[in-house]
């Protein structure tokens, strides 16, 4: 592929990359005021932040045990876990919680 | 108003530039590997920004695919998950206080802004909102573009890091991930939650990841839309 065939298509790339995150936003954005969703339709736009939040855990998590080469990284990935849910519940700050999670998950990468 | 909400997001992105910064410096390095020139590696971060789609990209390209459709097909097959995105946050800016253009708006809406997003928006007041947000997307495609750099263009200097701080780096955004799902939790019936997460550890026995989150949240809002009936 020569560089104008690479332009080409990064920028075809970009431009469809922008535009799915463009136009449901816009038309969203749009039409607010004048949508009347049904209940199901609602309850099931709802639940899709939370379930993309469950998804993209999922795939993150299964990558990390896929590529752990020993037990001691998978094990530092349940105790990193823990460490989230415990700073969750002892720090209740999102940001907090995450680095305790890193923190322990180093820690245990290291000393293991 | 702007300036204070928007440094507001650029502070609450930090643990996401903490996930983003590593692997867009893996980017770059890959891509150099995969025989792209700096220029070029750091050109696709800046027009795509969408990590899974460029490493796809750069498979593809390594492979030897040169049909200019082929390759933009699947790559944006990738990022059809982001068409969900824009309908859930939109309510989440009334139209008395939004003053900056939708393609502003929308042009870093990635998964982890998407979930951040999620999480912060309704806790604050309605006039900040877009100034955090911007800080918030802009902040991490800063942080995207940065790494790619660095790492395209003193590849041969990061080659030889310590292992582990990449390792560290890559357990922030699924650490990142669990806390959000923590806060949002309560707010979501257990049984949706469990789909999505059933239904996405299923799939990705047969499919690559991106198909799998989109039957994982096609499934969880297919119950949830079922349960109301």
């Amino acid at each position: 592929m020569n560089t104008t065939s690479f332009l080409l298509t990064i920028a075809g790339i970009g431009l469809g990359t922008f535009l799915i995150r463009f136009l449901p936003f816009y038309w969203s954005l749009k039409g607010q005021g004048r949508r009347t969703l049904s209940g199901s339709w609602r309850r099931a736009i709802n639940a899709v932040g939370p379930a993309a939040i469950v998804s993209l855990l999922t795939v993150a998590v299964w990558g990390l045990v896929e590529k752990a080469a020993t037990s001691s990284e998978i094990v530092a990935v349940v105790l990193g876990m823990a460490a989230v849910c415990v700073g969750k519940r002892y720090l209740r700050d999102v940001a907090a919680a995450t680095f305790a999670g890193v923190l322990v998950y180093t820690l245990t990468l290291y000393l293991l | 108003m702007l300036p204070i909400s928007f440094l507001k997001g650029v502070r609450d992105c930090l643990p996401i530039a903490a996930g983003y910064f590593p692997v867009g410096l893996s980017f770059g390095i890959s891509a150099i590997h995969a025989g792209l020139d700096p220029w070029m590696a750091l050109a696709v971060s800046m027009v795509i920004y969408s990590g899974a789609a460029q490493f796809v990209l750069l498979s593809l390209l390594a492979a030897g695919g040169d049909s200019l459709w082929a390759i933009a097909g699947i790559v944006l097959l990738i990022n059809t998950r982001h068409l969900f995105y824009g309908p859930v946050l939109s309510d989440r800016f009334p139209a008395a206080h939004r003053r900056l253009p939708v393609a502003f708006m929308a042009a870093a809406l990635t998964d982890e802004v998407f979930a951040a997003s999620l999480h912060k928006l309704d806790k604050l007041p309605a006039d900040q909102r877009e100034g955090w947000y911007a800080g918030l997307q802009w902040t991490g495609y800063a942080t995207w573009v940065t790494g790619t750099g660095l790492g395209a263009y003193f590849a041969v200097d990061f080659a030889g890091e310590s292992t582990l701080m990449m390792q560290a780096f890559g357990f922030v955004l699924p650490a990142l991930f669990l806390a959000l799902l923590l806060e949002l939790a309560p707010l979501t019936r257990y049984r949706v939650l469990a789909t999505a997460g059933a239904a996405t550890a299923l799939s990705l026995l047969y499919m690559p990841a991106y198909l799998a989150m989109i039957i994982g949240i096609v499934a969880a809002a297919a119950l949830a839309g079922r349960r109301e009936r």
